[in-house]
């Protein structure tokens, strides 16, 4: 399996959930906030390489598969509140994390030794509130040869950014933390060939403010 | 003839209720959702000594420049319009008047209310 924070992120949050996601391979409905934010960026990344508002957000939309909670108007508020500077846009990266794993990722926006990562959440947090923004920057840092890094969420409907500059020798801890889980999972995998029958074991229901938005809750719950 | 006793929960069991309490509210959430569904497609649904369906819930949006013409139309009524028109919480809030304002004309009822919310 090649692992991305979001991956490890629901592991930690509910391996559970993670089980039914990605070793079943049950898909989850795609959401508003999910069809928005693949939505915005889309038009964020068309408008910053030239295109009109209306081609990006026509974009955008098509992007999100017309997804019927999401609006034009929407998406054009969010657009205009975006920073529109020149720079690379939704960078993929992969590279080992150690022991034989992959980490995998898209970085929305980055330039010489800046990035960022566009939101479209109602509720904005620090930067290292999450670990995604240091593993991004562990992970640039490595692809890049870079030393220092400054990394940035930016949280489109308050036009807030919410930034730190991380050093490789402190970015290193955010890559530890997705060896130590993307491990323990592949670990856990193997355990689960020759012992299917200890998936709720080995994969435990962790329930919690979560399960709100968690599409599984009643196979978790009848389980 | 023995007595259920109350249980009294430890810190460590109260964190689990908790979290049990969320997931079962997302499953009955769910089930809710998947009840309107089948009622949609197929009419109301009687299940035991219930019946599921839409019920219509009737409330009234008044002209704010006519408010007057129905106080004094309550009146001749009988009635005293003040005690039918009560300003709710929102609009006492959109006032902005602080608690020493407000006690002038009335008196301030707290109620509780078990929840939990957003630490
Ligand atoms: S309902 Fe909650 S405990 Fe169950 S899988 Fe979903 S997130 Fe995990």
């Amino acid at each position: 399996m090649i692992y991305s924070y979001s991956r490890l992120s629901l592991y930690e949050t509910c391996p559970y959930r993670f089980y039914i996601k990605y070793i079943l391979g049950k898909s989850e409905p795609v959401t508003k906030p999910l069809a928005l934010g693949k939505a915005v960026h889309k038009a964020i990344e068309l408008k910053i390489n030239g295109e009109t508002e209306a081609e990006a957000i026509a974009a955008g939309l098509i992007e999100a598969d017309f997804h019927p909670e999401v609006t034009g108007e929407e998406m054009q508020q969010l657009l205009s509140r975006a920073p529109m500077e020149v720079g690379e846009t939704e960078v993929h990266f992969q590279l080992p994390l150690g022991s034989g794993i992959s980490l995998q990722g898209y970085v929305d926006w980055i330039k010489k030794d800046q990035f960022k990562d566009w939101k479209s959440n109602w509720r904005p947090y620090g930067p290292n509130e999450t670990w995604q923004l240091m593993l991004y920057a562990w992970a640039l840092m490595k692809v890049r040869g870079l030393k220092q890094i400054r990394g940035a969420l930016y949280f489109l409907r308050f036009r807030r950014e919410e930034a730190y500059v991380y050093s490789l020798l402190e970015a290193v801890k955010a890559r530890d933390w997705a060896l130590r889980l993307a491990e323990e999972i592949e670990l856990k995998i193997s355990c689960l060939d020759s012992f299917s029958d200890m998936k709720s074991f080995l994969f435990p229901a962790t329930p919690g403010s979560h399960c709100k938005h968690c599409p599984f809750v009643l196979d978790c719950y009848s389980y | 003839m023995s007595t259920v006793e109350k249980k009294v929960l430890t810190n460590e069991e109260a964190m689990k209720v908790a979290a049990e309490v969320e997931r079962l509210e997302a499953a009955v959430k769910q089930m809710k959702a998947d009840l309107k569904t089948y009622v949609d497609q197929n009419g109301p649904l009687q299940a035991g000594d219930k019946i599921w369906n839409y019920s219509t819930t009737v409330s009234w949006d008044f002209d704010p420049q006519r408010l007057r013409e129905l106080a004094l139309n309550i009146t001749v009524e009988g009635l005293n319009p003040w005690e039918l028109l009560t300003l709710p919480a929102a609009s006492i809030k959109k006032l902005g008047w602080d608690e020493a304002a407000l006690l002038q004309y009335g008196n301030k009822k707290e109620s509780k209310r078990f929840d939990s919310k957003k630490a």
